[in-house]
C-alpha cells in the first residue's frame, strides 16, 4: 500500500499539467450538460407527468385529453423525486403538488380535473407547489452521476492506454510497484477529477437557479460512485488485449453510451417504453442518480437498498478490476 | 560468483510463437554481459523474463540467487532496468521523476540529489520529461534503473536512436556504473557498442544462444577485426544453415 499515495500524486500531476486534460475535466462535462441534457433533454419542454393516486378514471381521462401523461401508484415522494406533478384524490379533496417549474399548467390540470368531475364545485382543489425540484435540478444532479461514470470508466481506459502506449507501463511493471498499488492510484486520480468536473456543471446549475445540497455525504457518495466505475473501466481494460489498446476504448463507448442514454439521467423512467424501464431503473447509473438526487436535490437519506446495491457492485468491480489489471505477467 | 543463471529457458507465446527455445547462459558478478541478434531473436524477452515482467514457459531463472517467478516480488526490489523506450511521467519533472521511482524503491529524498549528480542530469532537475533530449531522456532512465541499488541493471538497447556524442556519454555512465560492481546485462544492435563494452558476449538468434564468448574470442573463431564483421560472418552462416 507504500506506493499508492506517491504513484496517485505522480499520475495526478502528470495529468493535470496538460492543458488537454483541464479541458476535457472542466469543460468537456459542461458542453456534455449544456448539449446533451439541456439540449436532448428539452430543460425548456414542460413536463407534463401525472402521477394519480385515488382515482384509476381520473388516469385515463388525463392521458386522453393529449396535455398530460398520466400515470398511478408512483406514489408522492417517488413522483416528486421523478419531476412528476403528484394528484392524490380523496373524495372530494384533490391535492395537487406540483413542482414550481409545472406552475403554468396546473390552471389546465385544474381545469380538466374539474371536468372529469362533472360539476365545478364538486370538488375541492388544494395546489401546492414544491421548490427545487426542478428539471434543472433533476438533469445537473443526473449530470454528475454521468461525470462519474465517465471519469470512472474512460478516465482509467485512456489514463491506463495512454501509459501503456508510452511505455511508462512497462517501466513500473519492473519496479516493486504492486498491480493493485498501480489500480487504486488511478482510481484516485479519477475520483479526484470526479470531483473537480462535478464542479462546473454544479455552478452551470447554479446559474439555472438550482442551489445544490453539498456535504460531506455528496463528496463521499460521488467518490464512492466513481471508484464503483472506474472497477468497471479497470475490468474491461484488464480483459483487453494490450498489443490492442483500441478494444478497450471501443469496449468502453459500447458500455458506457448505452448505460448514460438507457438512464434516468436526462429523463424520467416513464419516458421510456415499459419493456426497457425494468433495466433502466435497475442499472448502476440510474441507481447511482437516485441516491445523487436523494442528496443534493431533495436532501433525504437514500434509501438502503440503493446503498447496497452500490456498495455490492463496487466491491465486485474493484475486485475483479484489481485481478484483472495487471501490470505484468508474473503477476 | 554468478548472478544469473539461466537452464533450459523457453518462452512460447500464445501456442505456437516459440521466443525462447531452450536457452542456457549465464552472467557473472560485476561483468558486463551482452545480449546481441537480430530483431525478433528474443533479446527483449529474456530480458522481461530476467526482470519478471514476464513469466518464462519451461526452464531455471536465478537472479541474484533468487528464482523466478517464485521469488520475483523480491528480486524486483533487487534490479534495475532501463527499457528499450523509456517513459517517464511526461509533465513531471526529471527530478519529480527520480524522487517517485527512489520513493518506490524505499530511498530517501538525499538520493535523488545524488544519482542527478552521478548522470550529470543536475541542471534538467526542474525540466519536465517530455522537454528532455532523447540522449538526457536516457540518462533518467538508466538514473531510475539505480534508484534502488541494484546488484544487477538490465540495459534493453539502452543507445538506440542517440546520436554519437550521446551514445558515448552513456557508455561512459554504464563504465562508471559497473566499476561500482553492478553488474550490467546489456542486448544491442551495436556491434562496436558491445566490443568496447563487454566483457563476453552472447548470441542470440531465432530463439537459441547460437555463441557464447568474450568478443576476442569470436572476433578470433571468424578471423575478423571487429565484432561486427564476426557477427556478421556467423549471420551469414546461420542464414546457410537455415
Amino acid at each position: 500500500m507504500r506506493n499508492v499515495a506517491s504513484t496517485a500524486w505522480a499520475i495526478i500531476k502528470d495529468n493535470l499539467s496538460s492543458r488537454t486534460t483541464i479541458f476535457f475535466v472542466l469543460f468537456f462535462p459542461l458542453f456534455l450538460t449544456l448539449i446533451f441534457a439541456f439540449g436532448f433533454g428539452a430543460a425548456a419542454q414542460p413536463h407534463v407527468l401525472v402521477d394519480v393516486n385515488g382515482s384509476q378514471g381520473l388516469v385515463s381521462f388525463l392521458s386522453n385529453s393529449s396535455l398530460f401523461t398520466a400515470t398511478s401508484g408512483i406514489g408522492e415522494r417517488e413522483a416528486l423525486l421523478h419531476n412528476y406533478i403528484y394528484l392524490e384524490v380523496n373524495d372530494t379533496r384533490v391535492s395537487i403538488l406540483y413542482p414550481s417549474q409545472d406552475a403554468y399548467v396546473v390552471p389546465s390540470l385544474e381545469a380538466l380535473v374539474q371536468e372529469y368531475f362533472a360539476r365545478p364545485d364538486a370538488v375541492n382543489i388544494v395546489t401546492k407547489p414544491e421548490s427545487g425540484f426542478t428539471y434543472y435540478a433533476y438533469v445537473v444532479s443526473g449530470m454528475i452521476g454521468v461525470v462519474a461514470l465517465s471519469n470512472g470508466v474512460f478516465g482509467i481506459t485512456g489514463v491506463a492506454a495512454g501509459y501503456y502506449r508510452d511505455r511508462l507501463v512497462d517501466r513500473l511493471a519492473a519496479s516493486p510497484l504492486k498491480s493493485y498499488e498501480w489500480v487504486m492510484a488511478l482510481m484516485i486520480y479519477e475520483i479526484l477529477i470526479t470531483l473537480i468536473s462535478s464542479v462546473p456543471i454544479l455552478v452551470l446549475g447554479l446559474a439555472f437557479g438550482f442551489i445544490p445540497i453539498i456535504g460531506l455525504g455528496f463528496i463521499a457518495f460521488l467518490a464512492l460512485s466513481t471508484l464503483m466505475f472506474s472497477g468497471l473501466g479497470a475490468v474491461i481494460f484488464g480483459l483487453s488485449p494490450k498489443d490492442k489498446l483500441f478494444v478497450a476504448q471501443t469496449a468502453a463507448n459500447v458500455i458506457v453510451f448505452p448505460l448514460m442514454f438507457l438512464s434516468n439521467a436526462f429523463f424520467p423512467l416513464d419516458s421510456f417504453p415499459p419493456t426497457l424501464r425494468g433495466l433502466v431503473a435497475y442499472q448502476p447509473l440510474s441507481v447511482i442518480n437516485d441516491v445523487i438526487r436523494d442528496v443534493v436535490v431533495y436532501n433525504v437519506l437514500p434509501s438502503a437498498v440503493d446503498l447496497i446495491y452500490i456498495l455490492a457492485f463496487t466491491t465486485i468491480f474493484i475486485v475483479l478490476g484489481a485481478r484483472l489489471m495487471k501490470l505484468r505477467e508474473t503477476d | 560468483m554468478q548472478t544469473v543463471i539461466v537452464e533450459d529457458l523457453w518462452k512460447v507465446y500464445g501456442r505456437r510463437k516459440e521466443a525462447l527455445r531452450g536457452i542456457t547462459f549465464s552472467v557473472n558478478s560485476g561483468e558486463i554481459f551482452s545480449l546481441l541478434g537480430p530483431n525478433g531473436a528474443g533479446k527483449t524477452t529474456t530480458v522481461k523474463i530476467l526482470s519478471c515482467t514476464l513469466a518464462p514457459t519451461k526452464g531455471k531463472v536465478n537472479v541474484l540467487g533468487m528464482e523466478a517467478p517464485k521469488d520475483c516480488v523480491r528480486i524486483r526490489e533487487e534490479v534495475g532496468i532501463v527499457p528499450q523506450e523509456f517513459q517517464g511521467f511526461s509533465d513531471l519533472t526529471v527530478e519529480e521523476n527520480l524522487w517517485y521511482f527512489v520513493k518506490l524503491y524505499g530511498g530517501t529524498k538525499s538520493q535523488v540529489d545524488e544519482l542527478l549528480e552521478k548522470i550529470g542530469v543536475t541542471e534538467y532537475r526542474k525540466t519536465k520529461f517530455r522537454n528532455l533530449s532523447g540522449g538526457f531522456k536516457k540518462r533518467v532512465a538508466i538514473a531510475c534503473s539505480l534508484a534502488g541499488d541494484p546488484k544487477i541493471v538490465f540495459m534493453d538497447e539502452p543507445t538506440v536512436g542517440l546520436d554519437p556524442r550521446s551514445r558515448r556519454s552513456v557508455w561512459d555512465i554504464i563504465r562508471e556504473v559497473r566499476s561500482k560492481g553492478v553488474t550490467i546485462f546489456l542486448t544491442t544492435h551495436y556491434l562496436d557498442e558491445a566490443q568496447r563494452l563487454s566483457d563476453r558476449v552472447a548470441v542470440i538468434y531465432e530463439g537459441k544462444i547460437v555463441r557464447l564468448s568474450t568478443p576476442q574470442d569470436l572476433m578470433s573463431e571468424f578471423k575478423k577485426q571487429s565484432l561486427e564483421e564476426a557477427y556478421l560472418a556467423l549471420m551469414e552462416v546461420l542464414g546457410d544453415v537455415s
